[in-house]
């Protein structure tokens, strides 16, 4: 792996002030993501179920290398083996629920200069973890993650 | 999230991402709020939603994973998993992850947002499923437990 790379003039995320997130929650949880986690650890607080986790979970170990660049992932397909499907967690000390998907489509852009609009094709490579992790400070936390 | 102005993986120009984090380089993961997802292996469903969640427009993929030049962007998505084959057990010993799994289909309606720029895309029940799993996973450290 290339450690070495580096973001050019801007920030990430989160390195932002958190100005435009917020979520849709969801109240059909029953037999869901929270009571499901809260019986694995049941010492976790509420919070650090409900919340957004703080600390960040490491990468797994290995992945592919698109254009010849090393990530620390993998597609859902072309399928590697030897399992029937490839590893769906982009994160690493992991033990909780994953979901991973590849689905095209197509959609409408708007030039909102101009006002024009254009079809657009897309892929989404979308997917979640939800469950127990080592975080970066080498602490078990419960958090939930989205692979965008 | 990537979009493309001709067939998919040709002339793209909108690859929404989080980034790939500095020190580890955990890739395009972010966290999000415990009641976006919902979950349920044997029932055969899953779902993740966010609501204007904040990304990068790397605009294709070969700057996204140099972590080149980007836009603020953000995106807001509604997706759904729905199984098409019983569960299975995997145990991967090359890669170290093992659990019970289904393949599933995914529909997904979303959006973006970049400067001078908005996505909408067409209804969920056109999404195309190319493949999809939902599961119960452990690797790392949990592999062996």
């Amino acid at each position: 792996m290339d450690l070495n790379r580096s973001h050019h003039g801007h920030t990430h995320f989160w390195m932002r002030p958190v100005t435009r997130r917020s979520f849709i929650g969801s109240a059909a949880l029953a037999g869901g993501a929270a009571a499901t986690a809260g019986a694995w650890l049941p010492q976790l607080a509420r919070a650090d179920i409900d919340g957004v986790a703080t600390v960040f979970p490491e990468p797994i170990p290995s992945g592919v290398a698109p254009f010849g660049i090393p990530i620390h992932h993998f597609p859902p397909v072309p399928v590697l083996g030897p399992s029937p499907i490839n590893e769906p967690s982009q994160i690493t000390d992991f033990n909780g629920m994953v979901g991973v998907c590849r689905v095209t489509g197509a959609g409408t852009a708007t030039d909102e200069a101009t006002g024009g609009t254009s079809r657009l094709n897309f892929q989404v490579d979308n997917g979640f973890m939800d469950g127990l992790y080592v975080g970066e400070d080498g602490q078990t936390h419960h958090g939930t993650f989205a692979f965008i | 999230m990537d979009l493309f102005n001709g067939a998919v993986g040709t002339n793209q120009v909108h690859d929404f991402n989080p980034g790939i984090r500095d020190n580890s380089h955990l890739f395009w993961t972010q966290p999000i709020a415990g009641d976006a997802v919902t979950f349920n292996l044997e029932q055969g469903n899953a779902t993740l939603a966010a609501d204007d969640l904040d990304e990068e427009d790397y605009h294709n993929l070969h700057n996204a994973l140099l972590d080149g030049p980007s836009d603020p962007a953000s995106v807001t998505f509604d997706m759904r998993w729905a199984a098409i084959a019983d569960p299975m057990n995997v145990t991967d010993p090359v890669h170290r992850f093992t659990g019970r799994f289904r393949l599933a289909s995914v529909q997904i309606e979303w959006s973006a947002d970049a400067p001078g720029f908005h996505f909408v895309s067409d209804p969920a029940s056109t999404t195309n499923n190319v493949r999809s799993v939902i599961g119960r996973e452990r690797n790392g450290v949990f592999f062996e437990d």
